[in-house]
């Protein structure tokens, strides 16, 4: 048999969301490795996959090619295939169309809508859901066949007695009198809308029985039509393994399990990718349709090589230029900065301008200062960081706030001439409302089609694809409730092996699905499972961005996400704005706003240099609630690191990062800090080349900026090289693309004769910032805000605790740790008072903060406004003058008895709450709206007790998740036997076994860490930490994870002031009286 | 007077009836179905463990690594609770089934009442029901729940008041919401409820509050509403682990012929007719009844019935659940059907009839009916008129069944014939066979259909439709390395 070559121009893959069971990359490798030169991805409603297949498809020298199932409003899904790059945009457009009136997850493109849209597409009649397929069927099962186009019992589907021509005028008759859903006005609907020439009619055959009548009625349909047919197989995986994957999706997909899912399933595993030889057998009588697949790839030139994207331009004046209107800027910003503009200065930034001409990114620089300088104009923080502090003009135009020239930084980590895509200009903004007022500025100025986050690829991961997988297994809740809890969260190495997990969950190994679930889990792993919106990407564009990428609703109201995430979108060459929401930024902004209010104000930008007192905190590791160094690793850091000034900072937020720990970097740096250890540069030979770099890190590479210099000093790597390595080391999802940049670094250094061993230090060096390294710009930019935190917290407390309490939920601690971390710092911390809260917390004239009715749990924030009007127009006088006037429900009127806040109306909180049940008498209301409220004396009128310590313990905790009262611990210490406090730890001798007890209020296990995990516990006096080895962890998992109070045995370790407890036994601490917060686990 | 019987952690015991051994280890009862499933109820081992209740499974496991956890089988409780009924009704015929694990019965009419021996034998009884119980007596209903729930284990309320006091608030069952209100005032007891004052209370707490006080004063009596007597005598289990063997079915079977058969005696009843009905784990029921000609309330022999059915019972799928229920009847000579022939030993006629079925298989005796799967010749036996089967889930879809009416009919082979198959490039040429054989001229195929690969074994076979050099057109399959004729088309 004579093979032609065939192309596969109808594949789904796993961005289909459970319509498809194969990474694009795994399509796009497995065309290649059939040798079939193209291949058309068409997922379902979308081009999701695209990029990722365009990516892996031009590596492996398959060309790409774009097209898409559009589900069309009748049910039935039509294939089309971009010719040209307005098809592309017709189909965005298109696509975008429907999503953006349809509920999210769901679109249906109107048959009327289409012809203004099928320009430079293609369309198939489509496989089993196409429209004509449907047609054929439905007509077969319900209706009297048409005996000129009926679908024969022919070969295959039966074995053929006798031939069915198509005969009979009768049946033509019916034919032609047409029901609105024949095939034959299905037809030629497609041909009135596509045209002849952009319209094939689609033939698959997966080897099931019955298949054949269709087959023989589409040839009869392209026949009568004079239409070509084109082979396809309809792949929905690479390999046929991925058919179980598909099943186990159609289950998700329909909320059943496969047990029940029947004739859900699919036949057969025929739907894999195959090659020439193979469609050629299964088309042996259709030749046609298999050479058409050739010159339809010939037809289809578009690739998304040709997107055709453009950045916004800046609005100029008639007869300006963008760059002239960035160097007035720059210049006006940099006199605004420094004055008199030094030499220095005004040389980098024309090195800098110079290369922002050359590279056509002017007006890229003044939209995004643009944007900040509206963040300036309506009182919300904005900081650049990434390596856009790395440039003096970004400092000038006001959009960074480190100076690149103090602190030496390289400009070449953000531009260089080699850099081909776009920079990186990441803007932090306080989380929250102020956050969303920005976004939303970008689509006004951009609108709704113009502007758009980026997507979020939500993928399997170890819980959700076992759950997923277990439901489809018909494993019971209760096992898959387990197998969950016994993941230890967070993205660390997850230690237990599956089938130990399994076993543990209650699944043996000689259950009979045991095989079953280990290897879809395998599988499924890391498959997307739905698409999400980035945290703060934004992506804009000059004419349509539905035009480049469709757009669709997500779930918040008002935003609209595009279909490819960040990496997908830089790959492209699109330009990406990232406007991230730090909640630390909020706490700044607020903070310095009440510094304002209470006259010491404190202005971040004028911050003395190296604060004394500051540094000397952050030596003592007392920096709960401090941005980036309140971890458990920076905690116990500190203390080594001793940090005495910004720039000490800048490397200690740098260096407890995975990169580093992992590189092994942070003890022979801490050594060399303390003298311990001689600062070298690898080889004595290598100094004078490496010392200008490595100096200010004591000879170890820290930051990504020396890692480049490195290579391009050590392996000649020319910038583009640089960049291509820079590109690898932020590049997180490819490891291979580290692996070829790491083996061509090796290659080059060995060239110049550099020693093995030098060559293994260096290569492990930089491979290990491909574990999240930071840049040096980044890490002093968020030092920047680890100081101004950190002196906040040192110089003005209470305005620190009231707004980091504010802002919750965020960073490391519960709200209920800070409120006693606050008052361990001599800041009162009040309850919440009706006569005094309002719904922040605030500080009262002694300088006590008041917690606010944002920490109660359960109120309506538009109700307590309300009522929060009401006072201010006239002081409550009475309960009753309060419950008539406040529009609370009875439940908040309980919560709010129950934590003491009408304590000003009642002896005490039962008092309160038997007052709040008392019905409200109209007459009462009336009378005070004639004479006013009258202030009435507290009421003792109660026949309830008041509440013990205990019991208002555990009131303050459910009502508000935190007390002002004693810590729990507090009140069980007598009943205590040898357990040492927090406060006394270090009066312990190291080596001594001893016995802490505690809340625990933070459970991390770092991925750096080697299975260690890292228990904090809470008392009375403080926090004590204790490291759990991986045995201990493995035999006590479930008590350490689940327990909220532990006493945990140990020996006690004193090292350089970082006092730890070396666990040998943990146990819960159970007792009636204890209630404690949630922890903060596992980040 | 009333009396009250009350099982605590009703929904434990049943299930643990089965396993009274469990009931000294920690035990814990969960509700699996719930998307978070909680502990409702643990064995007092368990309670000593530290565990408490509204723990979730894994916290339990954290705490306790040796707890056994069972789910809530409705079944079981079902089971319990009419044991419970059967219980109470040897000792009064006015009884009324107030909730699970409770039951109350009227005392009105028994001379002579000498509560603490009757208390005592109510428990025995209830102990011999694999059921730990407690019983109060008081002068009205309420109390006697009361007295109940706080018996060790049998208590005759002599001073209400004082007696009431003393009780937990939740004694009265107030709802959700009135019991975090009662504690939010640090009101524990009924003592300290009702001496907020009834006015009080429903000025601030309504309706709910007042029926409260008169639960808490338990002043007022109530009519029973009585239930009849049970029709069938049922036991059911489901079981946590599916079962593929007989041997631990009978065991358990064992078990509830001995309760069945206990709880026939306290009525003075035998059984005329069982009714066993076995629940898969994917597929429809299994059930088979069992009339008894000579109607007994012996345990071997009743068995012995079941046992031999069971050996001959050929499954598909494992066993998950197990009920079985006997209808009580008279011991008395009785007249026999027209085609009923006296017979002289009545249960040996029906162990002989059911080694007869063994010989030809249950699963050869019925009307088939489809699966819905794709799986070729899957289907069920509905064993009707003399098995029942109760759930149909065969497809019944217009577009099935045009599907299966077009084209040719095939006459199939059963059992499919084996055959030798010559193949040249993949394709059939030349097939031989006990019945037929020849060289091919024709053959379409192959079509491929497999499935249940989540399964050992799971299935797949290849057809092709040949037709032979005499004209004939046949069904070819491979199954594996084997070939087969499927059948002949007419």
């Amino acid at each position: 048999m004579k093979i032609s070559r065939y192309i596969e121009l109808h594949a789904r893959s796993a961005f289909s969301f459970l319509r498809g069971a194969s990474f694009p990359e795994h399509l796009a490798e497995t065309a290649a490795n059939l040798n079939m030169p193209a291949m058309a991805l068409c997922d379902r409603d979308g081009v999701y996959g695209a990029p990722r297949f365009f990516a892996a498809a031009k590596e492996k020298g398959v060309r790409p090619i774009i097209g898409s199932e559009l589900t069309m409003e009748d049910g039935t899904v039509l294939p089309v295939l971009v010719e040209t790059r307005t098809g592309y945009q017709n189909l965005c457009r298109l696509i975008t169309q429907a999503k953006l009136r349809a509920p999210k997850n769901e679109s249906a493109v109107r048959w009327e809508e289409l012809p203004q849209f099928v320009e430079g597409l293609i369309a198939l009649t489509g496989g089993d859901e196409g429209p004509l397929l449907k047609a054929i069927s439905t007509l077969g099962s319900t209706h009297p066949l048409t005996p000129s186009l009926s679908p024969s019992r022919g070969e295959g589907d039966r074995p053929p007695r006798s031939t069915l021509c198509p005969s009979g005028r009768e049946g033509a008759r019916r034919a032609g009198e047409g029901e609105r859903h024949a095939p034959q006005h299905i037809l030629e609907k497609l041909l009135r809308i596509f045209g002849p020439k952009h319209l094939f009619v689609e033939l698959q055959r997966h080897r099931l029985r019955g298949e054949e009548r269709f087959i023989r009625s589409l040839v009869q349909l392209a026949g009568h039509y004079r239409l070509p047919v084109l082979a396809t197989n309809g792949v929905l995986y690479a390999q046929p393994y991925g058919r179980e994957v598909l099943d186990v999706f159609t289950c998700i997909r329909h909320h059943t399990h496969l047990d029940a899912a029947g004739k859900l399933l699919t036949q057969n595993s025929e739907r894999y990718l195959k090659n020439a030889e193979q469609m050629c057998e299964l088309f042996g009588d259709l030749p046609e349709a298999i050479e058409n697949t050739r010159s339809l790839e010939e037809r289809l030139q578009f690739t998304l090589a040709d997107l055709g994207y453009q950045f916004p331009v800046y609005p100029t004046a008639p007869g300006e230029r963008m760059d002239e209107v960035l160097r007035a800027h720059t210049y006006a910003g940099a006199r605004d900065r420094y004055g008199e503009v030094p030499d220095k200065v005004r040389q980098q930034i024309e090195h800098e301008l110079a290369l922002i001409q050359r590279l056509g990114f002017a007006g890229y620089f003044l939209i995004v200062a643009d944007l900040v300088k509206f963040c300036r104009e309506n009182n919300i923080m904005a900081q650049g960081r990434g390596s856009a502090a790395n440039s003096t003009v970004c400092f000038c135009l006001r959009i960074t706030e480190v100076d690149p020239l103090k602190y030496h930084t390289l400009f070449e980590r953000f531009l260089s001439e080699g850099r081909k895509s776009w920079p990186d200009i990441d803007i932090d903004l306080p989380s929250g409302d102020r956050r969303e007022r920005v976004i939303q500025e970008v689509y006004r100025r951009y609108g709704k089609h113009g502007a758009a986050m980026t997507a979020n690829v939500i993928s399997y991961r170890g819980r959700s694809a076992a759950r997923e997988i277990g439901k489809a297994l018909n494993v019971s809740n209760d096992v898959l409730d387990r197998f969950s809890h016994l993941f230890a969260n967070g993205d660390f190495p997850h230690t237990m092996e599956l089938r130990a997990q399994m076993e543990q969950a209650g699944l043996p190994r000689a259950h009979p699905r045991a095989r079953a679930f280990v290897s879809l889990y395998q599988t499924i792993y890391g498959l997307p499972r739905h698409l999400g919106q980035h945290s703060g990407g934004m992506i804009i564009c000059q004419d349509q961005l539905d035009s480049i990428v469709p757009l669709e609703n997500a779930s918040m109201p008002g935003r609209v996400v595009a279909q490819w995430d960040k990496d997908d979108c830089a790959d492209l060459g699109i330009i990406k704005v990232d406007l991230l929401g730090l909640g630390m930024m909020s706490v700044l902004q607020d903070a310095m706003e009440l510094t304002h209010q209470r006259g010491h104000p404190i202005d971040l930008a004028r911050l003395p240099e190296n604060d004394p007192a500051t540094f000397a905190m952050m030596q003592k590791a007392d920096t709960i609630g401090v941005f980036q160094i309140e971890s458990r690793a920076q905690m116990a850091t500190l203390p080594r690191m001793k940090p005495e000034c910004f720039y000490d900072l800048v490397i200690e937020v740098a260096i407890i990062r995975p990169g580093p720990i992992q590189g092994d970097m942070v003890h022979p740096y801490l050594a060399r800090r303390a003298g311990k250890e001689q600062v070298t540069y690898y080889e004595q030979s290598l100094q004078p080349v490496l010392e200008p770099i490595l100096k200010r890190t004591l000879g170890v590479p820290l930051f990504q900026e020396q890692m480049l210099e490195m290579a391009m000093k050590l392996a000649d790597f020319t910038g583009s090289e640089a960049e291509e390595l820079r590109r690898a080391l932020s590049f997180h999802r490819s490891e291979e693309r580290m692996q070829r940049v790491e083996k061509k670094l090796r290659a080059a250094m060995e060239r110049k004769g550099h020693g093995s061993k030098v060559i293994d230090e260096i290569v492990g060096a930089i491979s290990s910032f491909a574990l999240y390294g930071f840049p040096e710009s980044h890490a002093i930019s968020f030092a920047l805000l680890a100081y101004g935190s950190a002196y906040l917290k040192t110089h003005r407390a209470p305005e620190f605790y009231a707004s980091l309490l504010n802002n919750q939920p965020m960073g490391f601690y519960a709200p209920a740790t800070l409120v006693k971390d606050a008052k361990r710092h001599g800041v009162k911390i009040r309850p919440v008072c009706l006569e005094r809260s309002d719904w922040r917390c605030i500080i009262e004239t002694d300088g006590a903060v008041r917690l606010g009715f944002c920490v109660v749990r359960g109120l309506s924030q538009t109700r307590v406004e309300q009522f929060l009007k009401e006072r201010a127009r006239a002081p409550f006088g009475s309960l009753e003058d309060f419950k008539a006037r406040a529009v609370l429900n009875k439940d908040e009127l309980r919560t709010l008895a129950e934590i003491g806040a009408l304590n000003c109306f009642a002896a005490h909180r039962r008092n309160a709450l038997w007052q709040v049940e008392k019905p409200h008498r109209p007459e009462e209301l009336l009378q005070n709206e004639k004479n006013g409220p009258k202030r009435e004396a507290r009421t003792d009128r109660s026949p309830l007790l008041p509440m013990t310590p205990v019991e208002r313990l555990a009131a303050d905790y459910r009502g508000m998740n935190l007390t002002t009262g004693p810590h729990p611990m507090a009140l069980i210490r007598s009943q205590l036997q040898n357990i040492w406090r927090a406060i006394d730890l270090p009066k312990a001798r190291p080596g001594q076994t001893v016995r802490i007890a505690g809340n625990v209020i933070c459970r991390q296990r770092p991925g750096t860490a080697k299975g260690f995990v890292f228990v904090s516990l809470e008392d009375e006096t403080g926090v004590s930490n204790a490291i759990v080895a991986p045995p201990l962890f493995e035999k006590l998992r479930l008590v350490i994870t689940q327990e909220a109070f532990l006493i945990i045995k140990g020996q006690l370790q004193n090292s350089e002031g970082v006092v730890t407890v070396k666990a040998q036994h943990i146990e819960g601490l159970c007792h009636e009286q204890l209630i404690g917060s949630a922890s903060h686990d596992f980040h | 007077m009333f009396a009250v019987i009350h099982i605590p952690d009703f929904f434990l015991q049943a299930a643990l009836r089965l396993e009274p051994e469990l009931h000294s280890c920690p035990v814990a009862l969960v509700e699996a179905n719930l998307p978070k499933p909680v502990i409702l109820q643990l064995t007092q081992a368990a309670r000593d463990a530290g565990l408490s209740e509204g723990m979730t499974p894994t916290q339990a496991l954290a705490r306790c690594p040796v707890i056994a956890i069972k789910t809530r089988s409705v079944a079981q409780e079902t089971a319990a609770s009419e044991a419970l009924l059967d219980c109470a009704f040897a000792f009064s015929p006015c009884i009324e089934a107030t909730g699970p694990g409770l039951c109350t019965l009227d005392l009105k009419g028994f001379k002579d009442l000498c509560c603490d021996a009757m208390g005592k034998k109510i428990l025995n009884r209830l102990l011999q029901l694999h059921l730990a119980g407690q019983v109060g007596v008081a002068e009205n209903p309420l109390l006697a729940l009361h007295a109940a729930r706080f018996a060790h284990p049998f208590l005759l309320v002599e001073n209400s008041g004082e007696f009431l006091r003393a009780l937990p608030v939740e004694s009265v069952e107030p709802s959700r919401e009135m019991l975090s209100i009662l504690k939010k005032w640090g009101i524990h007891t009924l003592g300290a409820f009702t001496a907020l004052g009834q006015e009080a209370l429903g000025e601030r707490l309504g309706p709910e509050a007042l029926a409260l006080f008169e639960k808490a004063t338990a002043t007022a009596t109530r009519p029973l509403k009585c239930v009849h007597r049970p029709e069938t005598f049922e036991e059911a289990i489901d079981f946590e682990h599916e079962f593929e063997t007989a041997q631990p079915l009978l065991f358990v079977l064992r078990r509830f012929i001995e309760q069945i058969c206990l709880r026939l005696e306290m009525v003075y009843r035998v059984a005329d007719e069982l009714k066993l009905r076995l629940i898969f784990s994917d597929g429809p029921d299994y059930e088979h009844v069992f009339k008894i000609p000579a109607p007994t309330r012996q345990i071997d022999t009743l068995f012995r019935m079941l046992q031999t059915h069971l050996e001959t019972l050929q499954t598909a799928h494992p066993i998950r659940g197990l009920h079985l229920s006997a209808r009580p009847g008279r011991a008395t000579p009785q007249q026999l059907g027209l085609f009923e022939a006296a017979l002289r030993h009545p249960h040996q006629f029906y162990e002989t009839l059911a080694r007869l079925t063994a010989l030809v298989g249950s699963d050869h005796v019925g009307t088939p009916a489809i699966e819905p799967t794709y799986r070729p010749d899957s289907f069920r036996m509905q064993p009707v008129p003399f098995v029942a089967m109760l759930s149909e889930q065969g497809s019944t879809q217009p577009h099935d069944r045009m599907q299966a009416l077009q084209g040719l009919c095939l006459r199939r082979f059963r059992p499919p014939l084996p055959a030798q198959v010559e193949c040249s490039d993949r394709h059939p040429v030349a097939i031989q066979s006990a019945q037929f054989n020849g060289r091919v001229s024709k053959a379409n195929g192959p079509w491929l259909i497999s499935g249940n690969w989540w399964e050992h074994p799971s299935w797949g076979r290849e057809e092709w439709d040949i037709q032979m050099q005499d004209g004939n057109l046949y069904r070819l399959f491979q199954q594996g390395s084997d070939w087969f004729l499927d059948g002949v088309y007419d």
